[in-house]
């Protein structure tokens, strides 16, 4: 199924869902955000599937960060009534015109959990299993063998991959040196 | 140690050590990595499938049986007895 990727100004979003839901693409696969604390935004995206015509739309807006408002879609599409509660408990994003934005999934915890920006305590306190390398470690040396001239110089270490570096304990992470991408497959 | 390093689920945890290989009294001995422990706790996995791309040695790749359901959290962390096919 080709799919049709399409950025909208945030003030087009409803008018633009709404073109699409009237011409076939009525059934919302799903609604989400995505933080971008970089450019000071959060940009909410639709997946919207015709199925008669077998094609998908993965639709786009951008909304400034720090006041996350965008039209909900409920009045086009009731069943985004859930996704928006979602997005809106886990990233902040206000949906004007849903009038049930309760929380759906989270019980307590830290606020707007998907941000980028927020410190989810489990990443902080878990031992990262990719911490002990050991390649790290030189082999002990082998009997009647000369003990080696120079000591093992300690690679710099990664940490758990998009774990800040700020947020780690035992002073790994940050994205460091990574190894390079898998060959072509 | 790639597939431990790159799990966004921390789900795959492994303990070796390495041993000197060849003639162990040349000037640079070769060494090679020997596993220990291999395990992934299924109750953490995500099913996605970056373990198995970034592996430069192919050693992981999917199945179709779906993994066995547990009674407890410590039961779904298999080892490379169960995990080697």
């Amino acid at each position: 199924m080709d799919v049709r990727d399409q950025a909208v100004a945030a003030e087009r979003w409803h008018a633009h869902v709404a073109e699409l839901v009237a011409g076939g693409a009525s059934m919302l696969d799903f609604l989400t955000a995505v933080d971008d604390p970089a450019a000071g935004q959060v940009e909410v995206v639709a997946h919207l599937v015709d199925v008669g015509r077998r094609s998908r739309h993965l639709v786009r807006a951008r909304v400034d960060r720090a006041g996350p408002r965008i039209d909900s879609l409920v009045d086009l599409l009731p069943g985004a009534s859930w996704h928006e509660r979602e997005t809106h408990e886990m990233l902040g994003v206000e949906f004007v015109g849903n009038p049930d934005l309760r929380p759906l999934l989270t019980t307590g915890g830290p606020r707007w959990p998907l941000r980028r920006t927020t410190p989810l305590p489990a990443r902080l306190q878990t031992p990262w299993p990719g911490a002990a390398d050991p390649a790290d470690r030189p082999p002990p040396p082998a009997p009647g063998a000369p003990a080696p001239r120079h000591a093992a110089r300690p690679r710099t270490r990664p940490g758990p991959p998009g774990v800040p570096a700020e947020w780690r304990q035992d002073g790994s992470g940050g994205d460091g040196p990574r190894p390079g991408p898998a060959a072509d497959r | 140690m790639l597939c431990v390093r790159e799990c966004p689920a921390w789900c795959i945890s492994l303990t070796a050590h390495q041993e000197v290989v060849g003639d162990p009294g040349a000037r640079r001995p070769r060494t090679v990595n020997v596993l220990d422990d291999f395990r992934i706790d299924w109750g953490l996995c995500m099913y996605c499938g970056i373990c198995v791309e970034v592996c430069p040695f192919d050693a992981l790749g999917w199945l179709p049986d779906p993994v066995a359901p547990a009674g407890r959290q410590q039961d779904l962390r298999h080892g490379i007895d169960r995990l080697a096919r």
